[in-house]
């Protein structure tokens, strides 16, 4: 694969290349090691629903959040 | 008194005191001053995970849902389209309807944008959540609120962080008399005393962070505010006696040995 050919995707704010490309939302959160993580996506700002993930196809340049809990309060 | 409980939508809690989770110096601390409030309400924020981390996925994500309800504010929101967004993130991480709206209108104070928070609650509302409003001691917007269906509202006793106390505890005690809904005094608690003030003007429950984050003991704060909670709310139901210029006795003015 040549250097412009590689699959982009913009996570958290983060332009990151994958070789191999992630096929799905699930693919996705896999890689990053976030299987079992209380998370939620959203892909160009749409949520995909965790039920989805696996169906939910990635397309190059998308954009992903990634997002979960921290402390927080009044 | 084994009825007296708080409701806020489909959820009812024995306690009134709501926990924030933030600021604190280390997990332990955090965990221990959680279980000693008593509370069953805590709040988190919704913020990008950090995709290089090898640390622990925050102990946010972990707590025991069994035993706490999890309330996602929407912390660090300018707009009410930004506030609609986090919620409904927070939806989808928490798997809970409730949310603490919190649109930011002024850096400084942290006051929040009234006008927004009602947009975002009307449209959050449409959406499902049970909507908990923080928002400025203001009666007519907390009537407004009530109206559009909000489950609570939350009007702050005094900046966010500040413990500066009930800054304007007539403005508190009127929402508590115009609305009908639960009022939770969010923000501006200092110390015990200053919760306990919040529940003997008749409020429903408070929520706080800094006061025990912030407390150089904050397990031991957690539990001097729990304890204020549950005082002033006692004194509320009790009834206090009316304020008088002059001493009446307390002793029987007859029988006084000559």
């Amino acid at each position: 694969m040549t250097q412009d050919m590689l699959f982009s995707l913009t996570v958290n704010g983060q332009e990151r290349t994958f070789d191999p490309a992630p096929d799905t939302v699930a693919d996705l959160v896999h890689t990053l090691g976030f299987d079992n993580a209380r998370i939620a996506v959203e892909l160009n700002r749409r949520i995909v629903a965790r039920a989805t993930w696996s169906d939910i196809a990635l397309q190059n340049n998308d954009i992903i959040e990634l997002v979960h809990f921290v402390g927080g309060g009044s | 008194m084994t009825t007296d409980s708080l409701t806020l939508g489909a959820h009812t809690f024995q306690s009134r005191l709501l926990i924030g989770t933030g600021k604190y110096t280390d997990v332990a601390t955090a965990r221990a001053a959680l279980a000693a409030s008593g509370a069953e309400v805590v709040t988190v924020a919704v913020r990008r995970v950090n995709l290089d981390r090898d640390a622990e996925d925050g102990i946010w994500n972990q707590v025991d849902l069994n035993r706490y309800v999890l309330l996602p504010n929407t912390a660090g929101c300018t707009t009410a389209e930004e506030a609609i967004r986090t919620a409904m993130l927070a939806r989808e991480v928490g798997m809970g309807d409730l949310i603490k709206i919190e649109v930011i209108a002024d850096a400084k104070t942290l006051y929040p944008d009234n006008q927004a928070t009602i947009e975002a609650a009307k449209v959050l509302i449409a959406e499902g959540f049970t909507v908990l409003p923080y928002i400025t001691d203001d009666l007519v917007v907390c009537k407004k609120l009530e109206a559009i269906g909000c489950a609570a509202v939350m009007p702050l006793g005094a900046p966010i962080g500040s413990g500066l106390g009930i800054r304007n505890p007539v403005s508190i005690r009127l929402i508590v008399e115009a609305v009908s809904i639960p009022v939770i005094v969010d923000a501006g608690v200092g110390t015990a005393s200053d919760a306990a003030k919040a529940m003997e003007l008749g409020c429903h429950g408070v929520l706080m962070n800094t006061a025990v984050a912030a407390a150089k003991d904050p397990v031991m704060m957690a539990t001097a505010m729990r304890k204020a909670v549950e005082a002033g709310r006692l004194a509320y139901l009790a009834g206090r006696m009316p304020m008088r210029m002059y001493a009446t006795a307390s002793s029987p003015l007859t029988g006084l040995v000559d």
